[in-house]
């Protein structure tokens, strides 16, 4: 559950998809993810990305997860610990809590002795200056990753780094104050050619059993296939078909997909743009992955094919227009 | 020496292990077989393990249930230990577990499965007559049925030809050299959850010895016990509920023993009760103070709202007999019914002996019960007014010392599983190979902690 609420920036192209483990409808779908494209401190584009977990053995994790990813600011990856827990503070006070009389019995004792949790991970992406790279800075608290593909085929996760390392009890932010609470960061910086996954948990564990198998055409070849059927005009909100679980689950082959909610949110750069849709740039690259063969992405066009290019362009711009 | 042939065999095969003794005792082959020849008042195990060392031959029934039987297994160590011979027969057309495949690859097996019985009967009655006379019979099968080890069989059928006697079927495994057997079947790794619930059976003594205190306080056992079931059932509760309300993730049967009609109650109207239903059943919570081990020796005390659902009562007498008859006929239509599930947890709490029969048959038929993932588990929790003189998981070294009635209730615990062992050690619970789980003079603190570490704990793989 979540949006992208703006056109992803000139240099960032981004898709979002979630739906909920097999038999459960949309509402119960505890993941949440928030993109949307905002002005930094000195006036620049940013891109914020917020992927949230809510933790299915706390109560009313859904929508506290989703509190988080609404809340979550693009300064959050650059703050110290108590700025950031201080945000986080204000969230929890924000967050509508449902009165105990109100509740079953176990329900309220549950809620009072653990809060409502969740896993986040927020990352923003800003334009190095000067040059065409973009910086990536990432704070997480659980196990919500960032995987980022990069065009030389080096693959780096962030904050889970091996398959294995996914476990049954990651760190999670609670509606109670944590005032020990730790926070992972990373930051990076990425370029056109470079493919940027966020996930949850159970496809964050497939999508690493992938890259240690030297199997990474299932996971390009499912991303390619899901942006194409994606026909949603930016910026929308686009909730997964019901079948995202079953698909990622079939395309893992032998691997085994964990039954549970599921989100996925590419992020591909797209600076500079040499000709073509930022969709098309996008998908460029995904064929790359899979194809081993990202240098085409870098020739430039025969000429009479970037004025084909540009014609249609101008021509979408003035249908949209009109 | 009363008798000639000891017979090993899981329950699952109690019927046939009966008709072959009385094939054998028609032949004049003196048989020592569970229950008929354990004295009353002995250790069940530890009669079972003297009817061995005065055997000339054990007799081991192998099958899909003795694979998963701890009970044939020690039966067979002890055999080998002791140097008895052995000859394991197989009723069915299954190979051994590893575990018996190492220790009786070099024995010779009989194979009383593929063959109408009456036959299987005849061969076997004149080949183990023939092995007690002293002389030796030759190979293969179509004179004495004896083969050697699955493993071990030529391709071809009737190659072997060599002669065995009762000297060449005792076993010579190196116990300390080799690797020993694994101590538990099955992984105990499957999370219980709505699609493969749990299943957790709590047997609480409520005779009137429960009344004296309980160690480490001035309340009574009885009052410290409800306290301890009451909190499991919290916590169940608790880690069952979501959004939609208490999911079906544990069915649970709490057994109180030495009041009622029937000498066994409980408060659910049914021997188990699916958790969802139990917590609707919650009476009012009330505050409650209850000890816990601080992890450094130390106790510290929490005051807790617990819902009530056990009361604390206790009188009459320690009916464990009927108790745990109630738990095995629950525990094995709950495995029937979930066969990929963790298999059942029987958690028996208590302060001493029983009164009247000897439940030991019972918990072993209990804990060769199975599901995919392996064996029920029966733990003992003895509580005890004796101040300091707490045993944690104590393995066979620590129970070499045991008196009577507290070995009785060790041999009556299953050995902890991997899971449990590193979750008590985390503990700071000194937990030797072997373990079991069993508490001997169990204070309030480790009384929590006993049913947490063998209970709560589990329900959270």
């Amino acid at each position: 559950m979540g949006g992208v609420r703006a056109d992803s920036g000139a240099f960032m192209f981004c898709r979002a998809w979630s739906g909920p483990k097999p038999g459960h409808d949309h509402e119960r779908n505890q993941d949440a993810y928030e993109v949307r494209q905002v002005r930094d401190a000195s006036g620049g584009n940013g891109v914020l990305l917020a992927i949230s977990d809510g933790a299915s053995s706390t109560v009313h994790a859904g929508p506290w997860a989703r509190a988080l990813v609404a809340t979550a600011e693009l300064d959050w990856p650059s703050l110290d610990d108590q700025t950031l827990t201080a945000r986080l503070d204000a969230a929890r006070q924000r967050f509508p809590l449902a009165q105990p009389d109100d509740l079953p019995w176990y329900i309220a004792h549950k809620l009072a002795r653990e809060g409502s949790q969740a896993a986040l991970l927020v990352a923003s992406f800003t334009p190095a200056p000067g040059t065409d790279e973009i910086l990536v800075r990432t704070v997480a608290v659980g196990d919500c990753s960032l995987v980022v593909f990069r065009r030389d085929g080096s693959v780096a996760s962030f904050p889970v780094s091996a398959s294995t390392d996914f476990g049954f009890r990651p760190r999670l932010i609670s509606t109670r104050p944590q005032p020990g609470l730790q926070y992972d960061r990373w930051a990076a910086s990425v370029e056109r050619g470079d493919v940027v996954v966020a996930c949850t948990d159970a496809v964050g564990r497939w999508t690493l059993e992938a890259v240690e198998a030297a199997d990474t055409k299932s996971f390009f070849s499912l991303l390619l296939d899901v942006l194409d059927e994606d026909r949603t005009p930016e910026p929308s909100m686009r909730p997964a078909g019901d079948d995202l679980f079953r698909r990622l689950a079939e395309s893992a082959g032998q691997r085994r997909l964990q039954e549970d909610d599921v989100t996925l949110v590419l992020c591909v750069p797209t600076a500079p743009r040499s000709a073509g849709t930022a969709h098309d740039l996008a998908r460029a690259t995904l064929k790359g992955h899979l194809s081993g063969d990202l240098e085409r992405l870098f020739q430039a066009p025969p000429a009479w094919r970037a004025w084909v290019i540009a014609t249609v362009e101008r021509a979408r711009r003035a249908i949209r227009l009109g | 020496m009363a008798h000639d042939v000891f017979i090993s065999y899981a329950s699952a095969q109690k019927a046939l292990a009966f008709q072959v003794m009385e094939r054998f005792e028609a032949n004049g082959v003196r048989c020592w077989i569970a229950p008929r020849n354990i004295p009353g008042g002995a250790v069940w195990v530890d009669a079972l393990m003297a009817a061995i060392r005065s055997s000339r031959l054990v007799l081991a029934l192998l099958s899909q249930s003795a694979n998963k039987s701890e009970l044939v297994l020690r039966e067979v160590i002890h055999a080998i230990k002791t140097g008895i011979p052995i000859m394991p027969v197989r009723v069915e057309n299954v190979l051994p577990a590893p575990r018996l495949e190492f220790l009786l690859a070099q024995t010779h097996w009989f194979d009383a499965f593929d063959r109408p019985p009456a036959r299987c009967y005849d061969e076997l009655t004149a080949t183990v007559r023939t092995l007690l006379s002293g002389a030796a019979v030759a190979g293969p099968a179509a004179t004495s049925g004896l083969l050697p080890a699955p493993s071990a069989r030529p391709s071809t059928p009737g190659e072997t030809t060599e002669t065995v006697d009762l000297q060449s079927l005792q076993v010579e495994v190196d116990l300390e050299a080799e690797p020993p057997p694994a101590e538990n079947v099955g992984r105990y790794d499957v999370p219980m959850n709505s699609q493969r619930p749990g299943c957790f059976i709590l047997l609480v003594d409520q005779s009137g010895s429960m009344n004296r205190r309980i160690a480490g306080t001035t309340i009574p056992k009885r009052q410290a016990v409800a306290d301890a079931v009451n909190s499991l059932l919290y916590e169940a509760v608790l880690r069952a509920t979501a959004d939609e309300g208490v999911r079906h993730r544990f069915d649970i049967g709490v057994l109180g023993y030495g009041v009622g009609e029937e000498g066994v109650q409980s408060p659910f109207g049914k021997d188990l009760a699916p958790i969802n239903e139990i917590a609707e059943m919650a009476k009012p919570p009330q505050e409650r103070v209850v000890q816990r081990p601080d992890g450094h020796g130390g106790v510290v005390e929490q005051a807790i709202e617990l819902p009530i659902w056990f009361e604390p009562v206790a009188k009459g007498q320690t009916m464990m007999y009927a108790a745990f008859e109630r738990a095995l006929t629950a525990a094995k239509t709950w495995t029937g019914q979930h066969p990929t599930s963790f298999p059942p947890i029987v958690i028996n709490i208590t302060d001493g002996g029983f009164t009247g029969k000897d439940p030991t048959p019972l918990v072993l038929e209990i804990q060769e019960l199975t599901t995919q993932v392996g064996n029920a588990l029966v733990f003992n929790c003895h509580v005890s007014e004796t101040e300091g003189a707490v045993v944690m998981y104590p393995g066979p070294s620590a129970a070499a010392s045991f008196e009577k009635r507290m070995r009785q209730l060790y041999e009556m615990s299953s050995v902890l599983p991997e899971l449990m062992r590193q979750r008590a050690r985390e503990r700071g619970y000194d937990v030797e190979s072997g373990a079991r789980g069993y508490v001997l003079h169990a204070d309030a603190a480790r009384l929590i902690d006993f049913l947490e570490i063998g209970g709560t704990r589990a329900m959270d793989l």
